[in-house]
């Protein structure tokens, strides 16, 4: 169990930089105990060559969990790391997938979530100024926030992959869930295993006030992700959703999920639009 | 707890039309379960005239719950009956409360809201239906529901324990004002106190719409808010709208709330509410 606070800049102006936020995530997720699979063909260290144009994805990595299902109920993920619409290439973009399968060349197999574009089409121009990185996981569990504090909404991004959820918070073996945020816009969906692969949704399920406080008494509301898969399923760990008034951005808060407390940490302003039920909310993520 | 549906004509051009919709309502919450409170001046559904003054009740009657926990944790309900902008426009006047007065006044923890607060009055003609539903423990009336103007509904019911049992804690109401406004209210004696109102119904569903994959789709309880999240209550169920084809109006189903079978009916295409997805909404019907 890790987490990560570290920056980097938002550009591939040159190697350096290219380099900064790759590793910045790259680097993190393995120190969260998620395993490189070493594929055949995955992106190299600070040389690997830079992308030169618009919408490039130039390499990628394979993730996969290292937890007691793993060996029968696999999980990996796939990060590609490239450039978005600036021009030359100059804009970062991390695409980022999820499969229960990989045939080691760097395609992920059997139930595969929607290819996910964390960067949005905006041309962006950032300087070499460094915004945070989040990064927080386990064997079982990654998720990942960054550029969290950039001024724009199409930079900053997240992404979440973590086993489905008994009664009692517990991982099952039904599926995984992938949430992500990228550009205003939420999305979640359910990878099982066994099974087609859900419907992606726009948002990340969950109860949230309308009222601006919330506060009542003394106490804040706040709500766990519910994942759908046709029918609701429990609720996941990873991800909270509260109304946008009475929380304070970047605080991490102790927050109480399926009877146990962990640490929570407010992703700030550019997570917007997270519930989708017409409600101003923002997205905490799990950070321990 | 039973089920009942009273009709009336859609008008209030005389003061019999006025006691023909007044006396449907009361019927429908009564022969539902919903206890009448008797309370000394309330309304005589025999001899009461439409208020000539505007925007003021005729008459009234409170109600109350029947249940083992209204000894100690009581719940009041009172309607009022009377006139909005014009004495042949109809106003129906909803208060809740822990408490009465001898005046009929609810006292205590209280709220209200007006469930019909105008419009041009509804089509003299138009045959109009009062759907109720009501235990010791909670009620529901779904009006008017095929009036576009007029199509409104309220729910009170006690707050739930994980297991779904009915607790003293507090009661949420539950309301869809004739002009498509939709609040919750939670009152709340533990662990909390006091009252707190939500601008809109709080359910959870995807965003896919309609909901339906691999054989199931979504269905979601209302669960009512008071600085946190409080067991989901029984009397409205939600569905994205686009699966409405799977059910067709006024048809009925059974969904698992608290591990019982509980049945519903699917009200009309008036309580559409809600964004990602529009909701419909089913009431308890049994």
């Amino acid at each position: 169990m890790a987490k990560l606070l570290l920056q980097a800049p938002y550009n591939n102006k040159n190697q350096n930089h290219w380099w900064q936020w790759r590793s910045a995530i790259s680097n993190s997720i393995r120190s969260c105990s998620l395993v490189d699979v070493m594929v055949s063909g995955s992106i190299g260290g600070p040389d690997y060559p830079m992308p030169t144009t618009t919408n490039q994805s130039v390499g990628y990595e394979i993730f996969r969990f290292d937890d007691v299902y793993q060996p029968s109920y696999p999980v990996y993920l796939k990060i590609e790391y490239g450039s978005g619409a600036s021009a030359g290439g100059q804009q970062p973009r991390i695409w980022i997938q999820v499969g229960t399968d990989q045939n080691s060349s760097g395609s992920l197999q059997g139930n595969v979530s929607a290819n996910i574009i964390l960067q949005s089409s905006s041309s962006i121009t950032s300087g070499s100024a460094p915004y945070y990185f989040a990064i927080s996981g386990d064997k079982n569990r990654i998720a990942v926030a960054s550029w969290l504090n950039h001024p724009s909404a199409s930079a900053a991004s997240y992404f979440s992959v973590e086993r489905t959820k008994n009664t009692d918070g517990s991982d099952n073996t039904f599926g995984v869930v992938v949430s992500a945020h990228f550009g205003s816009t939420a999305f979640q969906q359910v990878v099982p295993f066994t099974g087609s692969t859900g419907p992606a949704d726009n948002k990340l399920s969950a109860i949230v006030s309308t009222v601006a406080p919330s506060h009542f008494a003394g106490n804040l509301p706040y709500c766990l992700q519910v994942p759908f898969y046709g029918g609701a399923l429990n609720p996941v760990r990873n991800n909270i959703v509260i109304n946008t008034a009475d929380w304070n951005d970047y605080n991490i808060y102790k927050l109480t999920a399926f009877a146990t407390q962990s640490d929570y940490l407010h992703l700030g302003t550019q997570y917007t639009s997270i519930e989708g039920m017409a409600t101003s909310s923002r997205l905490l993520m799990r950070f321990e | 707890m039973p089920q009942v549906i009273t009709f009336y004509t859609g008008s209030q051009s005389s003061d019999v039309n006025f006691r023909a919709w007044t006396l449907a309502l009361h019927t429908a919450l009564v022969n539902s379960g919903l206890t009448d409170a008797s309370a000394s001046n309330r309304i005589n559904f025999a001899t009461v005239t439409r208020s000539v003054t505007l925007n003021n009740d005729s008459g009234f009657v409170t109600y109350r719950f029947n249940d083992a926990l209204q000894a100690t944790y009581p719940v009041f309900i009172k309607l009022g009956f009377g006139s909005a902008g014009g004495s042949t426009v109809p106003r129906l006047n909803l208060s809740w409360g822990t408490a009465t007065a001898s005046s009929g006044d609810l006292v205590g923890e209280t709220g209200s809201v007006l469930i019909w607060t105008g419009g041009s009055g509804m089509a003299g003609t138009a045959v109009q239906a009062c759907y109720a539903h009501s235990s010791g423990a909670r009620t529901l009336a779904v009006i008017s529901p095929d009036d576009s103007t007029f199509a409104a509904m309220f729910a009170i019911e006690r707050l739930k324990n994980v297991t779904g049992s009915d607790v003293g804690d507090g009661f949420a109401v539950i309301i869809r004002t004739q002009n498509n406004t939709a609040t919750t209210e939670l009152h709340t004696h533990f662990p909390l106190t006091g009252s707190f109102r939500e601008a809109s119904w709080k359910y959870l569903l995807p965003s896919q719409n309609p909901s339906l994959f691999n054989g199931t789709q979504s269905v979601s309880p209302i669960y009512p808010m008071a600085g946190r999240i409080f067991n989901p209550v029984s009397c409205i169920m939600m569905v994205p709208t686009s699966d409405v084809s799977l059910f067709g109006s006024w048809s009925t189903q059974s969904f698992n709330v608290y591990n019982q079978q509980i049945n519903y009916v699917l009200t009309t295409g008036q309580y559409t509410v809600g964004t990602n997805p529009t909701s419909r909404t089913f009431i308890r019907w049994e």
